[in-house]
């Protein structure tokens, strides 16, 4: 039985395997540094999908994401050093674990009383502090980073895939992100997804139909918390490198960035911002000194003129071609 | 009604309940009671500490002093979530819905929330879809309080009186042993006052709830009321059948005569 209030499945899943079909084809056509470029966005997808969860789907506002990003990078980093014989996956799996752990003692303090911007302030200042503790801890490098991180090779069973070579880590990379970015849209249109919508439009009148405010504020922490983690993890390998500066706040500003340039919405908004902004970060490197300009107008002018971010600022559009045959939309993201 | 317990235990129940703000002492040594399948009203003037008390009864705010008991268990510090998985339910003064949902999306949380104490066949936790059981229910609840054909309109698009609908369908679904309605006919026209009474008084019955609600307008209360409480500044001045507080010559003078509503 169909309902409008079922989830858009097989749309989003045909989008879905339309963007990882593209991913995957980009070693045979495009150059090197443009595969590196794409590569890294899609950790950086999965980054802002995650802190939409929290935001767009919850309502939280976290100015220190990348902490978590960086404390999962490191932490594999450590384990397959530490670890050699590890199967590389449980390294991943614990990274994100880690993630949540982490997550849900840090939110079992913060987000007791605090919210709003005390909430985002207190975020920050745990950025702040992961990333003095990166800067100044020894075994981890200190400002000189994490260096080796080595791509590992795959046990399989019956074979093994060694992501060191050629493209494969990158093709790695594409399908655990696309993973991890299907585990955020499964919350999103889950039961627990729409009490946190709920939550989000009013939390008191969430409470009073039963559903537990605060542990579920705390299960979208922990689950975006251990899903940055996870893509974190997957980083350190990728960049061969992990220095401090991965939990810099300019680094927990990009989610937020994606989000409000792509529509905070919709599942699709991060994916759409975080691509935008790779573009024009690509298509603007060799202005130096030009191109943070040229990115902040753009961002700017986006955002003053759809509130919505682009994908809010078409569905405005298409509503007013539309109008007045659909007035009202259903609105069950 | 599932253990009902001795008889004689009302079903909510405020002792001396104390409740202060910075600046003005709210509620004094309120004491409430509520018998099960009663309707109670509380009238008072503007000012009188209807919506403080009403805070207290639902949990949204805990009493400074006294205690709230539900069955005869105290309940004073329970947060408002598991007074509603008790078997609260409440509507605000001013209706409170998820605006940027639809009708239907509205009722779907407040049914989920419902389900979330039963066996895993109407819920879904793994699947996104929702159960057909629940969808069925949103129907259901819609069709009861007459929105069926606005189902998919935005909330925030709904008119005022809609809005007071769509709250009440949430709060049924929840399936509450008491309801807790905020002044349900504030600023609706009489038509839409009168329909909303009918529809109160259809669901009480249809349900077997207890009602507790705050209204200005006396015409809903001694159309819907079984029994009625008076607040004024904070106190409790009397309480008793629509009849005996009418007759109250107290309440005569300083609310009835008043000219606030006519009986």
């Amino acid at each position: 039985m169909r309902s409008p209030l079922s989830a858009p499945i097989a749309r989003d899943a045909a989008i879905a395997l339309v963007i990882v079909a593209v991913l995957l084809a980009m070693p045979l056509v495009a150059p090197k540094g443009l595969v590196f470029v794409v590569g890294t966005l899609a950790l950086h997808i999965v980054f802002g999908l995650s802190w939409n969860l929290m935001f767009g789907q919850t309502g939280l506002v976290s100015f220190g994401h990348a902490s978590f990003f960086a404390i999962g990078g490191y932490f594999y980093a450590l384990v397959a050093r530490s670890f050699p014989d590890l199967h590389p996956l449980l390294g991943f799996a614990g990274a994100g674990a880690f993630g949540v752990v982490l997550a849900i003692v840090i939110g079992l303090i913060a987000l007791r009383r605090s919210l709003g911007v005390y909430f985002a302030i207190l975020t920050l200042a745990l950025s702040q502090i992961v990333y003095l503790f990166l800067s100044s801890f020894t075994p981890l490098g200190r400002e000189d980073g994490f260096t080796g991180i080595r791509r590992p090779v795959l046990d399989m069973g019956l074979f093994e895939i060694d992501l060191a070579r050629g493209d494969n880590y990158y093709l790695f990379i594409v399908l655990f992100s696309t993973l991890l970015c299907a585990v955020v849209w499964w919350v999103r249109h889950s039961q627990t997804g729409r009490a946190l919508r709920a939550i989000q439009q009013d939390p008191e009148r969430a409470a009073f139909l039963g559903i537990n405010v605060a542990g579920n504020r705390l299960l979208a922490f922990a689950i975006a918390s251990g899903v940055t983690a996870v893509a974190g993890a997957l980083y350190g390998p990728w960049l061969q490198l992990l220095t401090p500066d991965v939990a810099h706040w300019t680094l927990s500003a990009r989610p937020i960035l994606y989000s409000l340039l792509g529509g905070v919405s919709s599942f699709w908004g991060p994916v759409v911002g975080a691509a935008g902004f790779a573009i024009l970060e690509y298509g603007t490197r060799t202005l130096h000194g030009f191109s943070e300009i040229i990115i902040g107008s753009i961002l700017l002018a986006v955002v003053l003129l759809f509130p919505g971010g682009i994908l809010g600022g078409l569905d405005a559009l298409r509503r007013r071609s539309a109008a007045p045959a659909r007035t009202a939309k259903e609105t069950v993201r | 009604m599932s253990g009902a317990g001795t008889p004689t235990v009302p079903l909510l129940e405020a002792r001396r309940v104390v409740k202060d703000y910075p600046s003005v002492k709210v509620l004094k040594d309120v004491d409430l009671s509520v018998a099960e399948g009663d309707t109670l009203a509380v009238i008072g003037p503007n000012g009188a500490g209807k919506t403080t008390l009403f805070k207290v009864l639902s949990g949204e705010v805990f009493a400074d002093s006294g205690s709230v008991l539900f069955r005869g268990a105290d309940v004073t510090r329970m947060p408002e979530w598991k007074r509603v998985r008790a078997g609260f339910g409440r509507s605000f003064q001013v209706a409170r819905v998820f605006k940027d949902l639809s009708a239907a999306a509205n009722v779907l949380v407040a049914v989920e929330a419902a389900f979330r104490n039963m066996p895993p066949g109407p819920r879904k936790l793994l699947a996104c879809d929702p159960a057909r059981a629940a969808l069925e229910r949103v129907d259901e609840a819609l069709d009861e309080v007459g929105l069926s054909a606005r189902s998919r309109v935005e909330a925030k698009l709904l008119s005022h009186g809609d809005k007071k609908r769509l709250e009440l369908a949430m709060s049924l679904v929840l399936r509450p042993t008491i309801l807790l309605l905020d002044e349900p006919t504030a600023g609706m026209s009489p038509a839409d006052r009168k329909s909303s009474v009918d529809l109160i008084a259809a669901v009480k019955t249809r349900h077997g709830m207890t009602v507790v609600l705050t209204e200005h307008d006396m015409g809903v209360v001694f159309d819907l009321a079984s029994h009625v409480a008076v607040l004024h500044h904070g106190e409790m001045i009397a309480t008793g059948s629509p009849a005996e507080v009418r007759e109250n010559p107290l309440v005569r003078k300083i609310y009835l005569g008043s000219g606030a509503g006519h009986a």
